[in-house]
């Protein structure tokens, strides 16, 4: 019996709020709005500062972590735009190069590169589909990057000029004379170019592809002479240490030059390849871009005949 | 299990300590159920004040504290002043209800008893305000309610645990 009771009176009590709460939802509108403000404001406005402090707050920090991500993502696309605008250089620099050229500069990029401690090879977007061969020389704006070593359907292996079995017939520019030798790297990644012990040859002076040896056209810069040495062991060799013209590391494009050569024939007779600032000088009894009558020490230097002409 | 027995092996909080953790729940929904907002879910502490309050105090008890509690929600939220009084009212007796009948003791218990009263709570507010309207319905039932549901109930789950050591 007094459960009975107290849960009529539970009942009761529960019944008569919820009419009460009827009662005011059917208040008019505007009565009902004056009421919800009047207790919103007496409950409210003595924590109003604290509010608005909390909401403050709660403000700063929502804007301090959406600023972060602001500075993140800009300094993200400065990066990317910094990258770009190098790239777009290049490019642009490239355009204005290919066109002055006597041969057809196929342009490629770098879709691949080995990551040793020293690179020497790259892999190339041009391959037998786009004419591209074996022994074809790979070039920058700036100068030689290598040649092509394997050619597939789509792609293309570059020997790069840090590559152990590189070796191009060059041709040293020292303003009044000219001296033919051979440039290879050394296993520690310096770039040599070897010479006749009487040869003359300073620091500063511009080294270009002979053109004999089959693989490289006339011309094409390799570097500036950066030292001189003699080798020590043998007294009989010039040693010029060579400062390369095109770094490796940042090469994102390139060039395959074209103009097939014949196998076995030289690539000297290419007309002359044009690189500002790398014009040299004629020479009695040279034209330019002519192979000479008799082949130098050198010729036959270029990698393809490496083992045969290697000083 | 009787009344007692239950609320016995609940290690029920003394009086002024539930009157504190009453007091801190009404101040969080004051000041902090914003600066608490996690994406679409929002907090609801004077949900987690009734249900712990009509554990407390049965059917009567839980409707007069409903009542209270749902018109101080009203005002605070400046809803149709009444809403959340019936949805809160009807719950209060309905939780207190529940805790005469069934051996409530376990913590679990209380989350899914605070996550099952906002969705409950929000079903009767939502009809009450939007008026047959039932795409808005749809939306905040199906989509916010639960997040909201889940969210109280931890946060609540962890205030009481904070008061019951």
């Amino acid at each position: 019996m007094p459960l009975f009771r107290r849960e009529l009176r539970s009942e009761a009590v529960a019944g008569g709020l919820v009419l009460a709460s009827l009662i005011l939802l059917a208040l008019p509108d505007a009565r009902q709005t004056a009421l919800t403000r009047t207790v919103h404001h007496a409950l409210l406005l003595p924590f109003a500062e604290t509010r608005a402090r909390f909401a403050g707050y709660v403000g700063l920090r929502q804007e301090n972590e959406r600023l972060r991500a602001e500075v993140q993502r800009a300094r993200l696309e400065l990066s990317a735009e910094a990258a770009y605008r190098a790239e777009t250089e290049v490019l642009r620099r490239m355009l204005g190069f290919a066109p002055d050229q006597p041969v057809r500069l196929l342009p490629a990029r770098v879709v691949g590169r080995d990551f040793d401690t020293l690179p020497t090879t790259f892999l190339i977007d041009v391959g037998r589909r786009s004419g591209v061969i074996e022994n074809l020389p790979v070039v920058t704006q700036d100068g030689l990057v290598g040649k092509t070593l394997d050619v597939g359907e789509d792609a293309s292996l570059v020997m790069l000029y840090t590559h152990p079995e590189f070796s191009s017939s060059a041709l040293l520019v020292g303003g009044d004379h000219l001296e033919y030798g051979v440039v290879r790297p050394t296993p520690e990644g310096e770039l040599h170019l070897f010479l006749p012990l009487r040869s003359s040859s300073g620091p500063g002076d511009r080294i270009v592809t002979s053109g004999y040896g089959g693989s490289f056209p006339r011309g094409i810069p390799l570097g500036k002479v950066a030292d001189v040495r003699e080798d020590r062991r043998l007294g009989l060799q010039r040693i010029d240490v060579v400062e390369p013209e095109v770094r490796l590391g940042e090469v994102t494009a390139a060039f395959v030059l074209l103009r097939g050569t014949v196998p076995g024939g030289s690539a000297g007779d290419v007309p002359r390849l044009f690189w500002p600032g790398f014009a040299y000088p004629p020479m009695s009894g040279e034209e330019l871009g002519r192979s000479p009558l008799s082949a130098p020490d050198s010729a036959g230097a270029d990698t393809l005949e490496a083992g045969e002409g290697a000083p | 299990m009787t009344m007692s027995g239950a609320t016995a092996s609940r290690g029920q909080l003394s009086a002024g300590r539930f009157a504190l953790f009453t007091a801190i729940c009404l101040l969080a929904a004051m000041l902090l159920e914003d600066a608490l907002a996690l994406g679409p879910a929002r907090p609801d502490f004077v949900l987690v004040a009734l249900v712990y309050g009509a554990i407390r105090w049965g059917a009567a008890g839980g409707a007069a504290t409903g009542f209270g509690l749902g018109l101080f929600r009203d005002a605070l939220a400046l809803s149709p002043l009444g809403v959340h009084a019936l949805g809160m009212t009807l719950l209060g007796y309905g939780l207190g209800k529940l805790r005469e009948t069934l051996y409530l003791s376990a913590p679990l218990v209380d989350l899914a008893l605070v996550a099952g009263a906002k969705l409950v709570l929000d079903v009767i507010v939502l009809v009450g305000a939007s008026g047959g309207a039932w795409g808005r319905f749809e939306m905040r039932f199906f989509w916010e309610s639960p997040a909201d549901a889940a969210y109280t109930a931890v946060l609540g789950g962890l205030l009481m645990r904070l008061f019951r050591r």
